[in-house]
Order: structure tokens, then C-alpha cells, then sequence
């Protein structure tokens, strides 16, 4: 019996074909959604990581500002911050993620120019 | 903000007159003052009305702050005795079916004087397994280990023994079940120096011992224990304990003769089954075997047991409603809120909003977006976290939800209120409220409550545990009852009260989603906890076989859906699918102009309401209900508008599938259903079917489709002229 795909092989198999700039395009114009089908899919898998390492916000100014934060995946052990910007809008944080999951699971990073 | 103020209040509710103990912990000892408010409005949305108290005249208190700590970790104590501290002797048979067996200094037995160094402890210690430590309380200590593997939630049966005049030691660790290659039975024998106990005169703790350098006790234990034995020296017992008696309560008995009962500390879970369960009875009552176990956890808790900082007696003119004791300190801001309830003999306004505390003490320091991977997949968008969340994230002592696992895996079925509660806040926003305000439970019931203000209507608060302690009567005072945003968990009380009051003529405004779902059990003992057991449908966790069944009353646990009584029986309307991003909006259904529905829609001619709000830009949104005549909904059933245009988000709750299929969501949308029914006495139930209706009401200074018709719904229910309730000649536009 073949044994099922890691989750890593699922995501560098799957979710970057050739429509993948467009759904890229479109998250970065409206990155709270709701995104067509494509993109969700996109999204989904970008955000199916376990939870050590996963990305949340970390809310430094009620309805204001917001830091990137990672999780630990240990109880116990809070989210940190993890870099320096602070984000005055959430649709700025959800596009630096979406960049930075992008980046990871590309190996490259998303050309904005080229968008 | 980093969180260094936190408390709670003795009580959940109180009378004008009534007392209230506040217990506070300053962290960082640093002064804080406190002052008593009215909690009118605790959504800080900038888009909305703004965060809104009114300071109550005359409360106020300067304190000096004091860090005070919680210590979590459940375990059976059995009072100190002569017949236990004239032990040198002794046997000790126990079976253990343990969860987190590579943790070391878990505690299954102990007699130990801390300070002395005398008595015994039998301890799972790690790598080194059964452990059997003895004190002679004259500076001799001995340990002897087994050495042999322990698989977790597997049955062990424990027979220990120390001879004294000879100092033979014997261990021994017999599995239950046999598996090739696992090296899990053993037995030692070991003869030491040590040649008594020292008279430890100390409780005989079970799961723990009796802590160092602290009150109350350490070395905590995860997983079940059935049936210890304490033998002296001839191997006669001294003790033997049946969990499987009274096991709705604290008090564990000793079925030996000697009657050396003990008492639980911290709410194990009870009413577990045991080493010979075998499926033949699901009910732990009337069961003639297995359910002979408690499972202790170490981060169960009850009670932090704090001390108080500063008491209130309630004022006798103040009005009902909901309220918090805020705490200032230099750094941080805490809020403490409680119910004021109406005076027993005292007038009554018309309008009863029962506040859903009950539910706010399910969703207690929830960790779900914390420990689930799933979170930000339900959600659509990443989690945010505030400074509560990032306390809770690194305490865990505080305790979790009922959506939480303990330490060990297994599903928390206890949630109490004696703790801080760090979502239980206004100003608090959670990852569960979608976008925008993103409110859940207290702070998105703060939106009703303000509207109500703002329109003048006069007002009485109950919280859940007073329905629950004094059913009808305490409904009975009223024209009409209002619900919280998201009163999902009832006890059978509770939810008995409510079908009463609404046959007696009763109006009920169900102003939320996924209401009257989960059933619960309050403590009978009083302390105000709830028990849950999710058996069939699991939410965070499910029940194992055989555990379904309420510890505190006996009750089969889960959904009222699967126990008879769908949220429909009640309200017309229950809970068919969420989703955690965007909310969406009503189309009205011909139904809407119904003769009988026209006091509901006076002055509005939308077709489409409530396409604005707070909670996630829509009326409606996160929980949805709708009508289901198989599961109770009445005949007579009004659907006036139903939503739509939900995002692919919205999923439809497990319990509606029976299979799943391709493009399901696509297939079958979820939607949420406004209904109106009258009730044979003269009454009637309004229901939105959705979490975030309040969320609209303030659009618009107030002025919109969706306050309209509460607005209107609100006067006529609060009208004392019967409805009448003529079946329609032919069912149109109805279910």
C-alpha cells in the first residue's frame, strides 16, 4: 500500500499550477476575502501547518496595531512576536503572511513587481 | 500590555443587599484601585457606539495588590488518622490506568510527612517507573524502583507491601493485557535498612502527596485510579475505596467497615469507567460493575481558593443588570463582571434578559486557537491574539474550557467560575467573533444590552445558575424573557424553566445562535461549576465509550438534539452550521407578510436586512439555526426571512451530515432562519437564528432594519395582550 503524502509533499505538489499568480494577485487585492475557489484552496493549504512554528497576530493596539506572531505548539509556551513591523490594518498582516508561507513553501519569494 | 491584574468574585449573581467577595491577584504586588460599573457597552470597535460604563456612587476601594497563585491538580485526600500514622507495616493494592506515564513525580499513593521525611510514596517516577519511596522520619530515606515500562491508558494492577521488622520491600506491576514485546510485568523484592514509617500524621493522599513548601499538595498524577487498598501489617485493610459510589459528588467512600471517607480536592473526573468495563452498561447508575475509577489530571481545577481582597454588599436601590468590579493598577486593567439581580420582593420590570453564564463558563479561557491547527482554517484568517490570551497562552494553571483537553489529552468536563476568567471580559475580543468587533459571549451580549439602554426599555439580568436553581418562578415575574447572542449550554432546568414560562403565556426573544444545545449539569455541591460530557458529537474532544453520562446528576450528556429535545422543541430553531469570517444578511420570505407577522415589520419595507453590523458586516453570521419540523420545529411556524450569500466558510454542523459528499457546501449552503411562533396559551417566541444579529443594531445611530424589528418585537411581546394562535388554514409560508 502506498503510504499517503506528507504534508510537505502535498504542498509543494499541489497548490502552485499555472493560474497560481493569478490567485496570488487576487489575495493581495482583498487579502480578508472571501476568495474565489482557487485561492481558498491556495490559502487553505498555505495554512495547514501544525501548530509550532505557525503563524498568528499578536494585537499590540486594539482595533490599530498588530505584530506577526509564531506559535509554539507547547503547552505552556505563548505566541511571540516575531520581527519588528507593526501592521495598522489586518489586511496588511494577513498579505506579509501570506508572503511569508509563500516564500516557504515556494523557495522563493513572491516578485510584487512582477505581479 | 503585559497582564498583572486578574480576579473573580465568590458569587455569579447577587441581590440588592446580597455580598459580594472579590479575590484579586496583583502579580507584580503593585497597588490597584477598584470601582463597581455598569457594563452598558464593551465593544472598543471604533466603527460602533464605543465602550461604554456607568461608575456606581460609593464603590470604590484602594488596595494594597498581592500576587496570589493558582494551583491546579486534583486528587483524593482521606483525613489523617492513628490507624494510618501507626503504620509501619503496610500493603497497598491499587489498580492505575495511567496517561502520561513518562512524566515523572506522578504520585498514585502517598502518607508523607514532608517536613519529617516520614511515611511512604508510591509514584510512577519517569524511566524508572513504579517508584516506592519510604521515610523513617529520622533522616532515613529509601526508594526502590521496579524499572519496568508503563503504557500509557493501559491497566495495571499495583500490589505493594513493606515489611518493617525485616525491611523487605516488595513491588509488584501486573498488565491487565498482554502484548508481545512489551516488557511490562514485573515484580521486585528489595530488603532495606529502614525499619518503620516515622508516624507520619498526615492525610493519606491518593494521585498526590502533600506539597512541600506550599498549602495543598504536588506531585500530581494523570489518569485513573480504581480500587486502592491500604493493608496493615496482619493484611488487613485499614481502608478500601469504591469510586463507584456517590461518584456524583466530592466525598469518596471506604467500604472496608472503618469508615475513613474521603473528600476529592480540585474535581477529578468521576463516574469513569474501570478496568472491566465491557460495554454490557452505559450508565454508570445502576451499573453492577465498571465504573469503579476517578481520573485525576494534574491542572484540574475547582476552586483557586483565593483569598479576598474587598467585599460589596449589593445596594438595596441599585438596578438588576450586569456588572464589574474594575480593577487599575499602574500597568493593567482587569474586570470582574457579575449580575445584579432584581430583589426578590421587589418590583420587576417586564423585561427579563437572562444572561447565558452558564455559556460564558463553557468557552472559559479557551485555548482552541492555541493548541487546534484548525483554528485559523476555521476562522479564514489568522488568529489574533491579545494580552488575556497571551497570559492564558503561558498559564495554563488558570484552567481551561470545556472546548479544552487537559494536560494529558483527555476532554475537560468541568469548568468552574471560582478563577479567572480572562474572556469573560468586556473591552475582550476574541478569535471566534470573526471580523470586525470580533465579540464572543459576554462582550457580544454587551451589544443587546446597550441597544436596550438605548431605547429605554426598563430591564431585569438573572444569570443562568439562578434559572437553574430556581426554574419557572424565576421567569415567572415577566412578559417576556430575552436571550444572550449564544446561550448554547443548558441544564435540563434551565431548559425546562424556559418551555414552562413560554406555556404559561410567556414571550421569548431568542436573540442568537446555536442556543439550547449542549446540555450541562451544575455542581450539585453548589460551587457553580458545570459538567459537560460530549458524547456522540465532540467538540475539541469527545467522550470515551461509556462516559456519557453527567458525573453531577446522572444524565446522559451531548446534544439535546440526540437526547429528544432539539433547540427547535423551544425556539423553532436550531443550530445547523458556522463559519468565523464574514456574515451575511436576511432575504424576507412571503411569510413576512403574514397578517400575523405584521407587528414584526411595521415601518420596515427592506426586502434584504441587516446587510450591515459590527460581527463581521452582516446580521447574519458565525452560528446559524434554522426551522426543522422532524426535530420539533412547531406547526405553526412563521419563516419570515432566511440568509444567504454566506461565504464557502459556513459548513454545516456534523450532526446535520449523515455522509459526506463531493462539493457538499455548494450543495447544501448553510443559512440561518428568522422565525416567529404563537404558543397555545397566548404567548409567543421570536427567534433571529444567528450569533450576530446584535452585532447590528447599532448601525446607523441605532436606526436600521434589523433594531426595527427588534424594536417592534420587543414592545409587542412586552404587551400583556394574548396572542392568538390559529393554526393557519392551510400551512403556507410555513414550515
Amino acid at each position: 500500500m502506498a503510504s499517503a503524502p506528507t504534508k510537505a509533499e502535498h504542498r509543494a505538489a499541489s497548490p502552485f499550477g499555472a493560474a497560481s499568480l493569478d490567485a496570488v494577485r487576487a489575495f493581495r487585492a482583498d487579502p480578508l476575502g472571501p476568495h474565489g475557489p482557487e485561492l481558498a484552496r491556495i490559502v487553505s493549504l498555505l495554512r495547514c501547518g501544525d501548530v509550532a512554528g505557525k503563524y498568528c497576530l499578536i494585537c499590540v493596539k486594539p482595533h490599530a496595531e498588530w505584530m506577526i506572531g509564531r506559535m509554539s505548539g507547547q503547552r505552556g509556551v505563548p505566541p511571540v512576536i516575531d520581527g519588528n513591523r507593526v501592521f495598522t490594518s489586518l489586511e496588511a498582516a494577513e498579505w506579509a503572511v501570506f508572503k511569508l508561507r509563500w516564500q516557504a513553501a515556494c523557495g522563493t519569494a513572491i516578485d510584487e513587481d512582477a505581479l | 500590555m503585559t497582564k498583572t491584574l486578574m480576579g473573580y468574585a465568590d458569587v455569579i449573581s447577587a441581590p440588592p443587599g446580597g455580598r459580594i467577595a472579590f479575590k484579586v491577584s496583583s502579580d507584580d504586588a503593585k497597588p490597584y484601585r477598584a470601582q463597581i460599573v455598569r457594563l452598558i457597552h464593551g465593544d472598543t470597535n471604533p466603527q460602533g457606539p464605543g465602550y461604554h460604563e456607568q461608575v456606581v456612587a460609593g464603590a470604590e476601594w484602594s488596595l494594597a495588590g498581592r500576587p496570589q497563585a493558582v494551583r491546579p491538580g486534583s486528587c483524593l485526600v482521606i483525613p489523617a488518622t492513628s490507624a494510618f500514622s501507626q503504620l509501619n507495616s503496610f500493603g497497598l493494592n491499587l489498580l492505575i490506568w495511567p496517561t502520561t506515564p513518562a512524566k515523572p513525580d506522578q504520585v498514585l499513593s502517598s502518607l508523607w510527612a514532608p517536613d519529617r521525611r516520614a511515611g511512604f510514596i508510591l509514584a510512577l517516577s519517569g524511566a524508572d517507573g513504579l517508584t516506592l519511596t519510604l521515610g523513617d522520619g529520622s533522616g532515613g530515606v529509601v526508594s526502590v524502583s521496579l524499572g519496568a515500562p508503563v503504557l500509557a491508558r493501559a491497566w495495571y494492577r499495583l500490589d505493594v507491601s513493606f515489611d518493617a521488622p525485616s525491611g523487605r520491600v516488595d513491588l509488584r506491576q501486573t498488565p491487565l493485557a498482554r502484548h508481545p514485546g512489551v516488557d511490562d510485568e514485573g515484580g521486585v523484592s528489595r530488603l532495606v535498612e529502614l525499619r518503620g514509617l516515622g508516624r507520619p500524621d498526615e492525610p493519606l493522599v491518593f494521585a498526590a502527596r502533600v506539597a512541600t513548601d506550599a498549602p495543598g499538595f504536588q506531585g500530581f498524577y494523570n489518569g485513573k485510579i480504581e480500587a486502592p487498598r491500604l493493608l496493615d501489617a496482619a493484611g488487613v485493610a485499614v481502608g478500601a475505596w469504591d469510586f463507584a459510589l456517590g461518584a456524583e459528588g466530592q466525598i469518596v467512600h471506604d467500604v472496608s467497615g472503618h469508615e475513613r471517607h474521603g473528600r476529592l480536592w480540585q474535581g477529578p473526573s468521576r463516574a469513569m469507567t474501570g478496568h472491566d468495563w465491557n460495554g454490557a452498561d452505559y450508565h454508570w447508575q445502576g451499573a453492577k460493575a465498571g465504573y469503579g475509577a476517578i481520573h485525576f489530571h494534574d491542572d484540574d481545577l475547582l476552586d483557586a481558593g483565593w483569598e479576598t481582597d474587598f467585599s460589596w454588599a449589593v445596594p438595596t436601590d441599585l438596578r438588576s443588570g450586569l456588572y464589574a468590579a474594575r480593577l487599575t493598577g499602574a500597568a493593567d486593567e482587569d474586570y470582574i463582571p457579575f449580575v445584579v439581580r432584581p430583589a426578590k420582593d421587589g418590583p420587576r420590570a417586564r423585561l427579563l434578559f437572562l444572561v447565558p453564564t452558564a455559556s460564558y463558563q463553557a468557552y472559559a479561557n479557551e485555548h482552541l486557537a492555541l493548541d487546534a491547527a484548525i483554528a485559523e482554517l476555521v476562522h479564514d484568517h489568522l488568529p489574533v491574539f491579545g494580552p488575556n490570551d497571551l497570559y492564558l497562552a503561558q498559564h495554563r494553571e488558570l484552567g481551561g474550557s470545556l472546548y479544552d483537553r487537559h494536560s494529558d489529552g483527555s476532554g475537560v468536563f468541568y469548568s468552574s467560575r471560582l478563577r479567572p476568567i480572562l474572556n469573560m471580559r468586556p473591552k475582550y475580543q476574541s478569535w471566534l467573533g470573526g471580523t470586525g468587533s470580533a465579540l464572543w459571549q459576554l462582550n457580544a451580549d454587551t451589544h443587546l444590552l446597550a441597544w436596550l439602554e438605548q431605547i429605554g426599555v426598563a430591564f431585569d439580568c438573572i444569570a443562568d445558575e439562578d434559572l437553574d436553581a430556581e426554574g419557572v418562578e424565576a421567569l415567572a415575574p415577566y412578559a417576556c424573557v430575552m436571550t444572550g447572542t449564544h446561550p448554547e449550554y443548558w441544564s435540563t432546568a434551565m431548559r425546562d424553566a424556559l418551555d414552562a414560562f413560554r406555556d404559561r403565556a410567556g414571550r421569548i426573544m431568542y436573540m442568537g445562535g446555536n442556543g439550547l444545545y449542549w446540555r450541562i449539569a451544575y455542581d450539585p455541591a453548589g460551587s457553580g461549576a458545570i459538567e459537560v460530557r460530549r458524547c456522540e458529537v465532540g467538540n475539541g474532544w469527545i467522550t470515551a465509550p461509556g462516559e456519557a453520562y453527567h458525573a453531577w446528576g446522572g444524565e446522559y450528556g451531548g446534544l439535546w438534539r440526540r437526547i429528544g429535545r432539539a433547540p427547535q422543541t423551544s425556539v423553532g430553531v436550531g443550530f445547523v452550521g458556522e463559519g468565523f469570517d464574514r456574515s451575511s444578511y436576511y432575504r424576507r420570505l412571503p411569510a413576512s407578510h403574514d397578517p400575523r407577522a405584521a407587528f414584526v415589520f411595521e415601518g420596515v419595507d427592506d426586502e434584504v436586512l441587516g446587510d450591515f453590523g459590527l460581527i463581521g458586516g452582516g446580521a447574519a453570521g458565525l452560528e446559524l439555526d434554522r426551522t426543522d419540523p422532524a426535530l420539533g420545529t412547531p406547526p405553526n411556524t412563521l419563516i419570515l426571512a432566511r440568509s444567504e450569500g454566506h461565504t464557502a466558510n459556513y459548513l454545516q454542523t456534523v450532526e446535520e451530515l449523515l455522509i459526506n459528499y463531493v462539493n457538499q457546501t455548494e450543495i447544501s449552503p448553510v443559512f440561518g432562519e428568522m422565525t416567529l411562533f404563537e404558543t397555545a396559551s397566548g404567548g409567543a417566541v421570536f427567534s433571529t437564528g444567528s450569533i450576530a444579529w446584535a452585532g447590528s443594531l447599532s448601525y446607523n445611530n441605532y436606526d436600521n432594519n434589523i433594531a426595527r424589528v427588534s424594536g417592534n418585537v420587543l414592545r409587542r411581546f412586552l404587551d400583556s395582550v394574548p396572542f392568538s394562535a390559529p393554526l393557519p388554514a392551510r400551512i403556507k409560508e410555513t414550515i
